[in-house]
């Protein structure tokens, strides 16, 4: 019998599906990350039904299928090569540098011509004896929003919100990482993270900190298509997505300088930069070169704290609202498979 | 600056020395409208042909330069200059 925590899913942290919905190869969805929950991926069917035609009955009698499509969660431990491999996944627009083992990705938002966000395949199944029949291969996946959230020394919250092109092909030949030998990851806490905003971006927040929340959104839409099949042939961006916002908790009251540069009657354009650091070679760091923050203050049990918001501004030293700078093991990311 | 002639069929590059290996690129390319095309360049080697589109992209990672005999049509900038 299989359970919930037998669930693992396989992905291939360098690769990327070539075409859309062409399913990536085994033998490089070997990657298994550990998640928090077994978000099985699931099945959206659109059925067509009778039920608008007089058909001899009341109410519909017969379905066909319209369309499938389907939708999961992955919720796990922030981590360096979770989030870069996400980001990668998201944007698509990486350069990669550096020499064994010290890479260094550059991630920028996507280019103003591109359309499509890169996809993927993985595998997911309850790895329990007998139980190969859960075992499914899901492609034509994109991240639609990217959630990482830190709160205290505590480690980071990454969510992702994922849709794949609504197939499910059976594996059931793979084979599942043993428990000692899931992908190994630099994992984030809290006390990794430093914040800087201000108009110089030097002005260092860190000590300030309550809590810190990302969330990028791609806002993904499905076009109409009249492609062969029922599965999603296309996923796009959004019409002016990837948008990403930086929710920020601060121990500060209508005194401090970011509450300033909100009240002005010319809201001061500031810089913020967010790193997470574990050391010199393995860190994220996304700048903000140019925004606008909203700040209100709230009580919170014995202090006041600040809640700001940072509104994106598209400039062209970022080359959009923002840029990340990934250092990993990771000699590059997006490689076609197969 | 340099600028690559976007209208060449084929531009030669060369890694710029000093800075960290480029290993991977991605540029808008004909080939795969809507989407990006990812390069990954041979490690080791330093001078490549490749497509102006990549060139371009190339350039502006700032690992890689127009090699001398590529390096055509500038295009002039406003006011003479």
């Amino acid at each position: 019998m299989g359970t919930p925590a037998s669930y693992k899913w396989l992905i291939g942290s360098t690769k990327t599906e070539g075409n859309f919905g062409v399913a990536m190869a085994s033998a490089d969805l070997t990657d298994w990350y550990k998640i928090k929950e077994a978000d099985f991926s699931q099945m959206d069917t659109t059925f067509e039904s009778d039920e608008d035609e007089i058909n001899g009955y009341v109410g519909g009698t017969l379905y066909t299928v319209q369309e499938r499509k389907g939708t999961m969660a992955r919720k796990a431990k922030a981590s360096i090569e979770l989030i870069t491999w996400a980001l990668g996944e998201m944007l698509g627009n990486v350069t990669s540098s550096g020499a064994t083992p010290n890479y260094t990705q550059t991630i920028k938002w996507r280019n103003v011509c591109a359309v499509n966000p890169p996809s993927f395949s993985f595998v997911e199944g309850e790895d329990c004896v007998g139980q190969t029949a859960t075992n499914w291969l899901y492609k034509g996946v994109v991240i639609n929003t990217l959630t990482l959230e830190f709160n205290g020394k505590g480690p980071g919250a990454l969510t992702l919100a994922l849709m794949h092109d609504g197939s499910e092909t059976a594996q059931p030949s793979v084979v599942f990482p043993v428990p000692a030998a899931a992908f190994a990851v630099n994992k984030l806490f809290g006390y990794h993270l430093t914040t800087k905003l201000g108009p110089l971006g030097t002005e260092d927040i860190t000590p300030l900190l309550r809590s810190w929340k990302m969330t990028i959104n791609s806002g993904i839409v499905e076009p109409p298509s009249m492609a062969a099949g029922v599965l999603v042939s296309e996923y796009q961006y959004g019409p002016k997505n990837p948008k990403i916002d930086i929710e920020i908790s601060l121990k500060a009251n209508k005194g401090h300088a970011i509450y300033g540069y909100y009240q002005a009657a010319a809201p001061t354009v500031v810089k913020h930069i967010s790193a997470l650091t574990i050391n010199t070679n393995r860190s994220i760091t996304l700048t903000q070169s140019s925004c606008i923050v909203t700040a209100i203050a709230k009580p919170s049990g014995n202090e006041v704290n600040l809640d700001i918001k940072v509104m994106e501004q598209h400039n062209a030293i970022d080359g959009g609202p923002g840029a990340f700078v990934c250092k990993t093991g990771f000699a590059n990311l997006l490689q076609n498979s197969p | 600056m340099t600028e690559v002639d976007k209208t060449s069929a084929k531009v030669k590059i060369e890694r710029v020395a000093g800075v960290d290996p480029i290993t991977q690129i991605a540029y808008i390319s004909s080939d795969r409208p809507g989407g990006y095309s990812q390069w990954q360049p041979e490690p080791g080697k330093d001078a490549f042909e490749v497509s102006a589109e990549l060139a371009a992209a190339a350039v502006e990672s700032g690992g890689f330069r127009v090699t001398e005999d590529s390096r055509v049509k500038l295009k002039p900038k406003k006011g003479g200059e």
